[in-house]
């Protein structure tokens, strides 16, 4: 304490810090514990729970043509019925020693975790387990889930950030995987049958290698035996390769407008394809990102929140998946002003790729990125998202103990380069989701805008469809 | 039942000459500090055509004070690698920063600055951006967003003029579009004084040097006068109170709601359990049998309300595509008959208390949360302690308090019933 023993207090000026306290990410091991079954485990003993994540490569970028959501409604069918448990015994089995289930797919991935207080962790541990291994996928089961998942669907086509979503990933990635929802369309729901579901789940998770990672209070070698037993059945000495990550030919940029006659707001989603998880510059691009819109004193959010009061809030960011994922600056404005909130998002991208970024915004760029990371791993949940990360996208093993040197090795001349390569502000796909009356003039100097309509049509638009533009610059 | 676990980390608190109360809870396994503030000021404190203004004002917080530049207390945080928030709510204002550890002082510095010499800096520039700010983010939350303003008329019903809850935090936009920076200076002066606050820092620092430190940053700033805390009486509903909505939604939804006890009430972890064991989870009877077997719902959850004054239970749920909203009220209004006529049986309670339990301790693994909830603590019932106590007083409940609060409470002609259905008329 340096200041505060002054007699007078002196506020003019920051106090300065006091020693720094390293930090390490908590160490963990990885076992290979058979052909088909890996286990990270990270014990951490100071409160008493267990949280378990099975991993699975079942991603929606398998899904087939036509077939969109297949991925989401094969994992979405491993609780819902079992070889010796019905749906709600499932259910009840966890909640009854109070934790969940949670599935979640995304692009390269199906998760399905729980967390748990240590003392039932065995309990929770063999049901995951009996889900993943022993679904049964009964028939009237899938006929309930697919009333729901049509239902949410329909839910979504009035939900302007669920609306901008779907418009933004198809005029990026056109008709192919990237390009469609993860929880699939109504036609390709609706037309899913049974035994599709269940090839699925042979090919692309009881074939294929899993991944346990475990956090919290526990014991490795006691754990390394428990899951051995749990899921050591599910390898069975047919291993498939993991699925290559897709190809992805973005398609062209282009100006698109979702009409929402009634919206009092705008969504607003602009864009191009971006670069893999694996990609040497995606640090680099994470701190470019950081700087761009990724925290509140970021360009952007100084533009357009604190400068323009055009919104309530900006971000921008390079997605982390296997293949090339997007690279997006999410926005709500308000509809008067998109016309110039648009021509001011363009304007600090061409900033970024003309003009070097200052030493004095990179530092605090970089000091706010390695600050907060021991943030974000306070809870198990935060460390096994970090753990996922390594076990998805093959990373290495010491990746986030080496992260903050090379967060801290990031120079401004990298920030410049990886701009350069990376970022093309003329080629930007705009999608706004508006009243099309406002919307349409403001939008036109940028390029002729393609409208989806989603009252009326249940398909948003695209490049290849030709019905859209490209973005004049 | 899951076995229990404690803090079991030190837990003190002290007050400033000042008034301000002082919370602190070292906890060294990361090198990370949460400094966390309640003021003891909400949209409650606000006069009818002045709604918002409590909120706004937060905003304001973030916009610089004497010895701190407009935007620089996001910067000074940032760039120390730390976050830093506000939230307002009906009862209390909050801003926090998490930070690593050795800049202690700096978030000291910055909470120390705003409380004692906030007016200098304020201006007429920054309120009016500020102002357009969050007329953005009700147009975001609220008024773009399908079921946006359900929770907003559902209130407005169950609470008549002039309650204080009638009213939404975020305020109406004619009400935001009529603050004046004048009303800042009165409100500041007002609420935002060293007693009516308190500060808990939870993380990896020293008690006494840290205590210490705050004496020297706060110690200084001017007691304010004595707050009258605010009283509204609130009549029971005089029957059923019904009224449809009509908003561009895909699929109908029902919200109904009930005066119940306040958050500081000992009734309250009743009615929180009640609605955990009625709608928690897949297994839960609401889940089964209205979402399950007679696939009615889309979804359906029952809630409780964390306020201070008079407390509230809502359950809400969305039909599924072709369902009438009253199938689904008749369908709710039998459960909640039931919950009223007989307990509930004890499995369902063991299900809702468990999945308390290991919530309540997955909360507290982040410094953020058991910061704001030991000055939650502290602010409703001068107890910070109380953070260890919480979780017993849901163990100890039985079904037949589950029961006697829902006979009650839980009364069909003491409620509102709201149904926000598909605006099929073009506009």
């Amino acid at each position: 304490m340096t200041a505060a023993a002054a007699n007078r207090l002196d506020r003019s000026s920051p106090p300065s810090p006091g020693p720094v306290r390293p930090f390490a990410f908590l160490p963990f091991e990885r076992h290979q514990l058979d052909d088909g079954l890996v286990l990270f485990a990270a014990p951490k003993r100071d409160v008493p729970l267990t949280s378990f994540e099975l991993l699975g490569p079942m991603g929606a970028s398998l899904d087939p043509p036509g077939r969109s959501g297949l991925a989401a409604l094969t994992a979405a069918m491993l609780d819902e019925g079992t070889t010796s448990k019905t749906s709600r015994e499932i259910a009840a089995g966890a909640e009854r020693i109070g934790g969940y289930l949670s599935t979640t797919t995304d692009w390269d991935s199906v998760s399905l975790a729980t967390g748990v207080v240590s003392s039932r962790a065995d309990v929770a541990l063999r049901l995951l387990a009996e889900v993943v291994c022993e679904p049964t996928f009964p028939e009237d089961e899938l006929e309930r889930l697919r009333d729901r998942v049509l239902a949410e669907i329909r839910r979504r086509r009035v939900v302007p950030s669920a609306l901008a979503a779907v418009q933004f990933a198809r005029a990026l990635y056109g008709d192919s995987p990237y390009g469609w929802p993860v929880i699939g369309t109504t036609d390709s729901v609706s037309s899913t049958s049974r035994a599709e579901i269940e090839r699925f789940y042979r090919e692309h998770l009881l074939s294929t290698p899993i991944t346990l990672i475990a956090v919290g209070d526990f014991e490795v070698d006691e754990l390394r035996d428990r899951a051995r037993k749990a899921l050591g059945r599910l390898a069975n000495g047919a291993l498939g390769p993991l699925p290559p990550p897709q190809d992805t030919e973005g398609g062209d940029a282009g100006v698109y407008l979702v009409d929402r006659p009634e919206a009092v707001q705008t969504e607003l989603r602009l864009g191009h394809v971006g670069v893999e998880r694996r990609h040497p510059d995606f640090t680099t691009l994470a701190v470019m990102s950081f700087l761009l819109g990724g925290k509140f004193t970021s360009r952007l959010n100084l533009n357009l929140r604190e400068r323009h009061g055009f919104t309530y809030g900006i971000f921008s960011s390079f997605s982390r998946r296997r293949a090339r994922g997007p690279f997006t600056v999410s926005s709500a404005v308000n509809t008067e002003n998109v016309g110039a909130a648009i021509a001011e998002i363009r304007g600090e991208l061409e900033r970024l790729v003309a003009e070097p970024v200052t030493a004095e915004e990179l530092e605090e760029t970089k000091s706010y990125i390695l600050g907060v990371f021991p943030y974000t791993v306070q809870s198990l949940e935060g460390i096994s998202a970090r753990l996922r990360d390594i076990a998805v996208h093959d990373l290495p093993l010491d990746h986030w103990q080496r992260y903050p040197a090379e967060v801290q090795a990031v120079t401004i001349e990298d920030v410049q380069l990886a701009a350069r390569r990376h970022l093309d502000p003329d080629r930007l796909t705009v999608v706004a989701v508006g009243p099309e009356t406002e919307l349409r003039p403001q939008l036109e100097p940028f390029g002729e805008p393609a409208v989806w309509r989603p009252a009326d049509e249940p398909e948003p638009c695209w490049a290849g469809s030709g019905r859209a533009s490209r973005l004049d610059s | 039942m899951i076995d229990l676990p404690k803090l079991a980390h030190p837990i003190e608190q002290r007050t400033l000459d000042n008034g301000l109360r002082v919370v602190l809870h070292p906890e060294r396994s990361l090198p990370l500090i949460a400094i966390n503030l309640w003021y003891h000021v909400g949209s409650k404190n606000e006069r009818p055509g002045r709604s918002g203004f409590a909120h706004l004002f937060e905003h304001m917080l973030f916009q610089g004070s004497q010895h701190v530049g407009t935007n620089d207390h996001f910067r000074f945080v940032q760039q120390a690698g730390g976050v830093a928030n506000g939230s307002t709510a009906g009862d209390r204002t909050n801003y926090y920063e998490t930070l690593p550890s050795q800049f202690l002082e700096l978030g000291l510095w910055l909470e120390s600055d705003r409380m004692g010499y906030l007016l200098p800096a304020m201006t007429e520039e920054k309120f009016e951006n500020q102002r357009s700010v969050v007329m953005n983010e009700r147009r975001q939350r609220v008024d773009n967003q399908p079921y946006g303003r359900a929770f907003e008329r559902l209130f407005e019903l169950l609470y008549a003029e002039p309650h204080p809850y009638h009213w939404p935090v975020i305020g109406y936009m004619d009400d935001i579009a009529a603050a004046t920076l004048e009303e800042i200076e009165e409100f500041f002066r007002t609420h935002y004084v060293p007693n009516n606050a308190v500060l808990t820092l939870a993380g990896d620092f020293e008690p006494a040097a840290a205590y210490e430190a705050i004496k020297c940053y706060f110690g200084e700033i001017e007691r304010g006068g004595e707050l009258e805390p605010v009283r509204a009486d609130l009549e029971p509903l005089a029957g059923e109170i019904r009224e449809v909505q009509y908003d561009r939604v895909e699929l109908a939804r029902i919200y109904m709601a009930f005066h119940a006890p306040s958050l500081l009430s000992d009734d309250w972890p009743t009615a929180s359990l009640l609605a955990s064991a009625l709608t928690g989870g897949k297994s839960s009877p609401l889940y089964q049998d209205l979402a399950y077997e007679q696939q009615l719902v889309q979804d359906v959850s029952a809630l409780v309300f964390p306020t201070e004054i008079a407390g509230a239970f809502a359950i809400v749920a969305t039909a599924k595509p072709g369902v009438a909203i009253e199938r689904v009220e008749a369908a709710l209004s039998a459960h909640l008959e039931r919950a009223a006529t007989e307990p509930l049986p004890d499995a369902e309670l063991e299900r809702a208390r468990n999945r308390f339990l290991t919530s309540y301790f997955e909360q507290l693994q982040n410094l953020e949360n058991r910061a704001d909830l030991l000055s939650r603590m502290t602010t409703y019932h001068d107890d910070p302690g109380r953070i260890d106590t919480e979780a017993d007083r849901y163990v100890g409940l039985t079904a037949a308090d589950l029961h006697e609060f829902a006979a009650g409470s839980l009364l069909p002609d003491r409620r509102v019933v709201l149904h926000v259905v598909p605006d099929r008329t073009d506009r």
